[in-house]
């Protein structure tokens, strides 16, 4: 049997004998090695200092410029999810996974090349174009086929997949370090090899994914589950293809509750080092203060699992509910427990706000499940990502520049961050508001042809 | 020449095997990058 054979949707549907369990497995194969792109930041000091080793050369790339990288990573991930999403939706997960593969490790290959010959185009084109078109395909390739795997579970399902983009990047930066280690001499910094070794790691790794993952048979539903004869409030049985999706006033309202969420919590998630730092000064060390980096990234990553399992029974409008009035509420009460000096509980309250941006992230597939039914989940999950692109931007920025304006008008360090959280509590009532407006999609956008709907939503 | 047809146990303990081995590929990074986050977690609590 041929590679691209083997990649056919046709031939990747389970046998009768398939455990849908092995399905999870398969996604979190891809998810924790693109989640390795949080923690690409790693790789920024070491790549300062490629010519000087010891110390940056004045010919060495500026921090600037090697942030651009993580940039075009992330914009290319919304862009390739936004477009390849139909693709998907056609070939089947297999064949995605594997270009997704394809792309995240060559990538990484193409920036080797790059590193070793000192030309930061190369490196962009690599990790940033190429690496991030992996990020996108590889993001929503399991999405759509977790769903039709567990009917009566896809909060969870999809949780456990996302999961592992927030796990990823604590085993990738890690990871890096372990090989940069390995790889250092005096007259290297070891990113060169360290990036074609990853390539291979995480090749690897990826092809587990491909090797393992099946889509369901046609009109197969799980032994014993019975599909609820009155569908669930805002849980629509019909379907509605991608093209007229984003036409829909509910995939706007989508956009940006996900994009309110994301921006709320990613300016937070930049600056959670030297913000914690400046609003206890002297109590917390730069060591005390990666560790509290750390214990967000675990928030994030249990909030992810925890969050969509919990909306399979509360429903996904309430559970947003939840992130945007308590996450308001915890934002607003920042200022008062840094000013009352108590650590425990600023971190406990950034711990459970950390745990909601995660929770967003892993709740979304199901809630668009829910409103434009499974047909064409994983293409218009990958249009919406682009809300994710826009909060990258946006989030970093706000909080960056709100703290740049009140310091130079004299606001002290301990307080700069108050206006920053009132802020983002503003924009997380916002998102309140437009997951209030969610209602079901009108019958005029639904898919006509039901026969070819059903079948697809089954296969796909 | 005829395939061995394989028994419904043989089936069962063959999906298992499978099971435990590819929960256990996943989890074993992840368990590993969550134990490196808690460990550096601990130094803001000292």
């Amino acid at each position: 049997m041929s590679l691209l054979a083997f990649l056919d949707r046709d031939r990747s549907i389970a046998g009768p004998a398939f455990n849908r369990w092995l399905v999870p497995p398969a996604a979190l194969a891809i998810h924790l090695c693109i989640g390795q792109a949080y923690a690409f930041s790693v790789f920024n000091i070491p790549m300062s200092k490629l010519l000087g080793i010891n110390a940056a050369s004045p010919d060495d790339w500026s921090l600037k410029a090697l942030g651009w990288i993580f940039s075009i990573a992330l914009g290319m991930l919304g862009i390739s999810a936004a477009l390849f999403g139909k693709w998907l939706e056609r070939v089947g997960p297999r064949k995605a996974m594997f270009a997704a593969m394809l792309c995240f490790s060559g990538g990484f290959w193409v920036a080797a090349l790059g590193v070793a010959l000192h030309q930061i185009a190369l490196v962009y084109l690599g990790y940033g174009v190429f690496g991030g078109i992996g990020l996108g395909l590889g993001y929503i390739s399991p999405v759509s086929t977790l769903i039709k795997w567990f009917p009566d579970r896809p909060g969870m399902a999809t949780g456990m997949a996302i999961m592992g983009f927030g796990g990823g990047a604590m085993i990738g930066s890690p990871l890096s370090v372990l090989l940069m280690d390995h790889f250092k001499s005096p007259v290297s910094m070891g990113v060169t090899q360290a990036f074609i070794a990853m390539g291979l790691i995480y090749g690897l790794f990826m092809m587990v994914g491909i090797l393992l993952v099946r889509l369901p048979p046609p009109h197969w539903v799980p032994e014993g589950y019975i599909p609820p004869s009155q569908p669930k409030k805002l849980v629509t049985s019909a379907n509605v293809d991608v093209e007229q999706a984003w036409r829909t006033p509910q995939f706007w309202l989508l956009w940006m509750v996900l994009c309110l969420n994301v921006t709320a919590g990613i300016g937070v998630l930049g600056q959670a080092s030297p913000m914690i730092q400046e609003m206890f000064p002297g109590r917390i060390s730069p060591s005390a203060a990666a560790g509290f980096v750390g214990l967000l990234s675990l928030f994030n990553l249990i909030g992810r699992f925890v969050w969509s399992s919990l909306s399979d029974s509360i429903g996904r409008k309430r559970t947003y509910m939840i992130y945007f009035t308590l996450g308001a509420v915890l934002y607003a009460l920042v200022p008062t427990v840094g000013k009352n000096g108590n650590v425990i509980l600023f971190v406990a309250g950034f711990g459970i706000i950390l745990s909601m941006y995660g929770g967003g992230f892993s709740t979304i597939p199901a809630y668009l499940r829910d409103i434009f039914g499974s047909m064409h989940v994983s293409a218009i999950h990958g249009r919406l990502l682009t809300a994710w692109s826009a909060a990258a931007v946006l989030g970093p920025v706000l909080v960056n520049y709100i703290r740049d304006y009140q310091l130079s008008h004299g606001v002290p360090k301990t307080e700069a961050y108050s206006i920053t959280m009132y802020i983002m509590a503003g924009l997380l009532l916002a998102g309140f508001a437009c997951n209030y407006r969610v209602a079901e999609v009108d019958r005029k956008y639904h898919f006509q042809d039901e026969s070819t709907a059903s079948a697809a939503a089954s296969q796909v | 020449m005829t395939e061995p047809i394989e028994s419904p146990r043989e089936r069962v303990g063959r999906t298992m095997i499978l099971l435990a081995l590819a929960w256990g590929i996943v989890g074993t990074p992840l368990v590993w990058g969550v134990f490196e986050t808690v460990k550096k977690s601990i130094s803001l609590f000292r």
